[in-house]
């Protein structure tokens, strides 16, 4: 019996998902022995899926047989008497067609879920393990394109290809042989006439991918042009350029419709030709076979059933492209993948770790070195801070300040000497342990997009509010907070209210103080905060410094001149120490500054002796 | 990982409008001739889809039952013939469909982006990038779907769908009522149920988003996560977020896999029906077999259509939702444009004068009262005061991003609001706080003030400003490439970079936000000297922090509250012992006392030296 064809599924489309960059460092060999590890606990769920798989070809067999005895027995036999036994026997293989076919269908998409989630999560699990050093080299919008793109195609390799591979075997063969059961002849012909279909659905295949490619990258270009043609709108208005920016707005808009023309054009010529030989096939297979029946060598039955059986074999034929697609897809995302599963964090943990509950706060540098790719940040660096004692770092952009503050919660790890805490070379610490010992306002406050309160308590979300409540007031948050339209409860961020630079190092500095370290490293945290915040900000500070350890980079000496020991680095080298007065006292670059910085300072005093001696 | 995403969507659908199907249709308009040729050609399709089945009942009828053989190789050819001209056609239906919405498409996304440009800033203040981006990409892909392929298919199914049914119908009346008993079944499959599923593929879709916006967070943000050890927290709140995908997939995959067996038993049922009754008339002779083979045919060409116009209706829904968004941004006027008639503004000597200029951004909320000013060409202008006391509005209407309320802003003597407006930005050139670069080599992003600058002018203008020195020592010197973010540039040579582009632009008046930002000595004695190659011979106005700056400006004005307060030069004003001076003791004082270890903490005097 004909039946409707199947709709198409609302999920993965044959096409699977966006974007595609395979070439980029595959490493196929590895992902075979990869993806079995991954699929063996939900192996099951694939094999019920495929057994599924092979019952639903064989019932598929049944309608076409039906209206073939339907034909030969009822119609012309005129045996009314088997006619309900037919029709129970149609509407039971549809039954059990449908139970079969969901069973499938929701069996191998729990594969593949299952899957997926495995690869997710170690995924998440394995890059968050990963510090400074990957960060500073990984391009996100590739590693994005890896964690959502890639991990989609392997998805897609599980849940549809897997699945719709084995369906395919089973079809064909399941098929054949019934066409060949009914019509030997026939048989041998569907054997002759279909590989012709395959051979241009692969052709298709093979030519329109890389159309589809170009489509993704004239897609991309466009999306950069309109994303900065937004974010710099205020650039583009101040210098005129509006009627620049629409001509490269046209031209990569043109660019996309060609592109999109140009594989509409591919697929007009190949799609109604698949579909035009599919149709003209099953004629042809038709009137042959009605020659046979004429010829007495098979019966009209038996060619409604092959003509039924012909529709189920078209189908999956039909799929035949989309699925080399997806196992070559799948294979090479996987081949990116593994290379990401399998890259070992650069810092971690020793085997028998030290770990304090709260450290002293004692701090020591013994002849440090450090090179990131070969080039030197740092060269034998030695200091010592006493718990609770003040140290200033002050310097030019790039002489390696805020490298050296990251050794100590071991962002990076020294490439010569040593660095340690409470005694322990910070090597040897529980890495956890050592990092919660540790606050850092880093340079670049990031915020999450989540509410200004869950981005203070991002190191102790169950903080108590009133603690929470403590540092939001010290660093100055409330302030700005209560003009935001939820307060403390606003989200903030990428996709919330967007703060200010100084907003946003404010809460970076609340953030750290939550967490009450017994050393904290203040890396440039007020750079973009005015003057009088910054005097407030270290007002209620004052008071919570005093009992820890605390390492400050700043540009104003005003701001860092009270400190117990000032390190003057120049190119990766203390090249001056002591306090203010002594600093000041010598010649040295820390004079040049100071000489600058209070140019100004004198400036004033000078015209205000003069104002003064005026009136 | 700590977000929310996905709590404020807006609307996905709308309820039918046909106010704004006709202003939709209208996008077609310039095409239309692809509209005729697709819809033509798919008429032609959709015949020889009707002539298959018919074709069998004949062979079955005519030729099989009366051992015809002949007149089979006159059915190949006829087929043959068809098969071609089935080809033709849905290549036609094809290209055609593609060819007409990528037209429109196109349309729409020049006509956005163009009215975009055009709005001032009050537009872009209070939204962000991202959004305006959706409207541009998402929402005219959603109106692509329906004008196109949606609206043409639509018209070719039902089409189709009138076919089968006349043709069903002049076969055998009788049967033809009987089978057309399942059509209502296939009809609410194809609404009902498929809008329940669209449903949880949304929701899908949605957990997905959320989890790439938590892993784009992750890896921005890894720094952050690193410095609190947050990993186990985070991969904890992942993997629950993991789990409820998979959940929510399951449910969407569960009722996707009940949707091809549902429609299947339909199918079956209408089958038996037709084979049921069709048996008892080929009994008595009424009908032949060939007319039940071909009628159980036709009925499986029913799915197609319906299920296709069943579609139809959810995407038109979307669209409406889509088509309200486009059309709002359609719909905006920017605040400032050239009026009717607006001249050229002729090259400018640099004189600037306000004229009784009161401005609000909100109505009753002054942010200038009665500005009066006149400047003369040349003349360098600082503006000094507390934030937020009038100095960035005061800049903001030289080269008119917002309009005054009252009164004029003169150039030359000329009304800037009757001139052509990038005839005046030409030549008044704003070096904002904040400094945008383009993704591109810093050539390039120098040269954005003027694309049409030659390398030499470039690196003259970078070597003006003092940023040759660093561009110089990077690796690929003036073709490093650069981007917004992520940018391996330091605030300071951002600032460096503006200073170029804007000396490039070769202004008569210059307008500058000096950045508050603490930037190292060295680099902050750079900018400084970049700063006065920047102003010199043109008339200026810089809101300035910085007391070198301040000192060297020709005429300094003190803005509080709106209003100008003071005005004269640095040694005018210290003798004079009012605002000004007060507003430099208070910061000198606050100077002395910003510190981040000292012992005794005193309170600093506020702004106005109370």
């Amino acid at each position: 019996m004909p039946h409707p064809a199947p709709p198409p599924g609302g999920g993965g489309s044959p096409r699977g998902p966006g974007i595609v960059d395979s070439a980029a460092g595959a490493d196929e060999a590895a992902v075979g022995p990869w993806f079995k590890g991954l699929a063996r606990p939900y192996l099951p769920f694939g094999l019920v899926a495929v057994g599924a798989a092979a019952l639903g070809a064989v019932a598929a067999l049944v309608p076409p047989y039906l209206a073939g005895v339907l034909v030969n027995r009822v119609l012309e036999g005129h045996d009314a008497k088997l006619l309900p036994l037919l029709i129970a026997a149609a509407v039971a293989a549809s039954l059990v067609r449908g139970a079969l076919s969901f069973i499938q269908q929701t069996r191998s998409e729990r594969f593949g879920q299952g899957i997926l989630q495995e690869i997710r999560n170690g995924l998440y699990e394995r890059l968050v393990a990963h510090g400074f050093p990957y960060y500073d080299h990984v391009h996100t919008g590739q590693l994005m394109s890896r964690l959502t793109t890639d991990v989609e195609w392997v998805r897609t390799f599980f849940s549809n290809g897997f699945t719709q591979a084995t369906t395919f075997v089973f079809t064909v063969v399941f098929v054949l042989a019934g066409i060949f059961v009914a019509s030997p002849v026939l048989g041998a012909l569907t054997l002759v006439l279909l590989p012709l279909l395959f051979l241009v659905i692969l052709r298709f295949d093979r030519r329109v991918r890389p159309a589809y490619r170009e489509i993704r990258r004239a897609m991309g270009r466009m999306t950069t042009t309109l994303q900065e043609a937004v974010a710099g709108i205020r650039v583009v208005k101040a210098f005129a350029q509006e009627h620049h920016e629409e001509r490269r707005f046209e031209a990569v808009n043109r660019e996309v419709f060609d592109r999109q023309v140009r594989a509409a054009t591919l697929s007009a010529t190949y799609i109604p030709l698949m579909d035009a030989i599919g149709w003209f096939l099953s004629g042809v297979m038709f009137l042959v076979g009605a020659a046979l029946v004429i010829d007495h060598a098979m019966t009209l039955g038996s060619l409604v059933t092959v003509a039924g059986d012909f529709i189920v074999l078209v189908g999956p034929i039909r799929g035949l492209g989309g699925l080399v697609n997806m196992w070559e897809q799948g294979v090479a995302a996987g081949g990116r993948l593994v290379e990401l599963w399998r890259q070992p964090p650069e810092i971690r943990s020793p085997e028998h770790p030290y770990a304090a509950a709260r450290a002293r706060g004692e701090v020591r540098f013994q002849h440090v070195g450090l090179a990131y790719d070969g080039v030197e940040a740092l060269h034998d660096v030695t200091f010592h801070v006493a718990p609770g004692r003040r140290v200033a770092i002050l310097g030019a952009t790039g002489c390696g300040k805020s490298s050296l503050v990251h050794l100590i919660p071991r962002y990076y790890d020294v490439t010569a000497g040593s660095v340690e805490l409470d005694g322990h070379d910070v090597r040897q610490w529980d890495l956890g342990a050592l990092r919660s010992q540790v606050g850092v306002v880093l340079q670049e406050s990031f915020l999450f997009s989540a509410t200004l309160t869950e981005n203070i308590a991002f190191g102790w979300p169950d903080a108590p509010a009133e603690r929470v409540a403590d540092v939001a007031r010290a660093a100055q948050v409330d302030e700005f907070a209560r003009r935001l339209p939820e307060g403390f409860d606003t989200v903030v961020g990428e996709r919330g209210v967007g703060l200010s630079g100084g907003e946003r190092q404010r809460v970076s500095i609340a953030r750290a103080l939550l967490v009450d370290p017994p050393v904290l490293v203040l890396d440039d945290a007020t750079a973009a905060v005015d003057m009088e915040t910054e005097w407030r900000i270290q007002e209620a500070l004052s008071r919570r410094l005093g009992h820890r350890t605390t390492l400050l980079i700043a540009h104003r000496l005003s701001t860092l001149k009270e400190a117990d020991e000032i390190l003057v680095l120049e190119a990766g080298r203390i090249v001056q120490r002591g306090n203010h007065a002594e600093l000041v006292r010598r010649d040295g670059l820390y004079r040049h500054l100071y000489e600058i910085q209070y140019r100004d300072r004198d400036l004033w005093e000078r015209a205000r002796a003069a104002g003064e001696g005026a009136t | 990982m700590i977000n929310r995403i996905g709590e404020d969507e807006e609307a996905v659908e709308r309820p039918f409008d046909l106010a704004m199907t006709v202003r939709l249709l209208r996008f077609l308009r310039p095409h239309v001739r692809y509209a005729v040729l697709a819809l033509a050609s798919l008429v032609v399709v959709s015949l020889t889809t009707l002539v298959g089945p018919y074709v069998t009942k004949i062979v079955i009828d005519r030729d099989i039952l009366r051992g015809d053989l002949g007149a089979l190789w006159a059915l190949g050819f006829f087929y043959l013939v068809v098969a071609v001209v089935r080809y033709l056609a849905g290549r036609f239906e094809q290209r055609s469909i593609a060819v007409l919405g990528q037209h429109v498409l196109y349309d729409m996304r020049t006509g956005l982006f163009r009215r975009i440009q055009s709005m001032s800033f009050t537009f872009f203040d209070r939204r962000p990038t991202g959004k305006i981006m959706t409207r541009i990409l998402n929402d005219v892909s959603n109106l692509n779907q329906l004008l196109s392929s949606g609206l043409v298919r639509m018209l070719g199914d039902l089409f189709t769908l009138v076919g089968i049914v006349v043709v069903m119908l002049s076969l055998d009346t009788r049967l033809a009522l009987l089978a057309f008993v399942v059509l209502p079944v296939l009809f609410l499959l194809s609404t009902k149920l498929r809008r329940q599923i669209v449903e949880r593929w949304r929701r899908v879709r949605r957990k997905i988003s959320n989890i790439n916006a938590n892993l784009d967070e992750s890896i921005v943000g890894a720094r952050v996560v690193t410095a609190f050890h947050r990993e186990p927290e985070n991969t904890r709140r992942f993997a629950a977020l993991t789990d409820e995908t998979l959940g929510s997939w399951m449910q969407a995959i569960r009722a996707n896999a009940f949707f091809g067996p549902a429609v299947d038993l339909t199918g079956t049922f209408g089958t038996v029906l037709v084979f049921w009754y069709g048996a008892d008339l080929v009994r008595t002779g009424q009908v032949s077999i060939g007319l039940v083979v071909a009628f159980v045919s036709y009925l499986g060409s029913f799915w197609g259509p319906v299920s296709n116009i069943g579609q139809f209706y959810s995407t038109l829904l979307v669209a409406m939702a889509s088509a309200e968004r486009v059309f709002e941004f359609l719909d905006l006027t920017p605040e400032i444009r050239d009026v009717e008639g607006a001249v050229p503004l002729p090259p400018l000597k640099g004189r600037v004068t306000f004229r009784h200029v009161s401005f609000a951004y909100v109505p009753g909320r002054w942010a200038l009262r009665d500005v009066d000013l006149d400047v003369s060409p040349g003349q360098r202008v600082a503006l000094v005061g507390p934030t937020g006391a009038g100095k960035s509005s005061f800049l903001a209407l030289l080269s008119r991003f917002y309009d005054p309320t009252l009164g004029q802003v003169l150039m030359d003597g000329h009304d800037i609001r009757s001139v052509q407006l990038d005839t005046l930005r030409r030549q008044v050139a704003v070096v904002l706080q904040e400094t945008y670069i383009f993704k591109g080599s810093i050539r390039d992003n120098i040269r954005y003030s003027h694309p049409e600058a030659d390398p030499a002018q470039v690196e003259a203008a970078a070597r003006a400003a003092g940023a040759a020195a660093f561009i110089e020592r990077l690796p690929e010197g003036y073709d490093t490439e650069v981007r917004e973010r992520g940018s391996r540039l330091s605030v300071g040579q951002r600032q460096l970079i503006a200073f170029a582009r804007a000396i490039l632009a070769d202004p008569r008046v210059l307008i500058l936000d000096e950045a508050t930002a603490n930037i190292d000595t060295e680099t902050e004695l750079l900018i400084q000297a970049g700063l006065r190659t920047l102003l010199a011979g043109r008339t200026s106005f810089v809101a300035a922090h910085r007391l070198s700056t301040i000192r060297e400006a020709d005429r300094i004005l003190v803005i509080d509250q709106g209003r100008i307060q003071e005005s004269g030069t640095h040694e005018e004003l210290i003798a004079r012992r009012g605002r000004y001076y007060d507003l430099l003791r208070a910061q000198f004082q606050l100077q002395e006392q910003v510190g981040w270890f000292r012992r005794d903490a005193v309170a600093p005097l506020g702004p106005d030296g109370s």
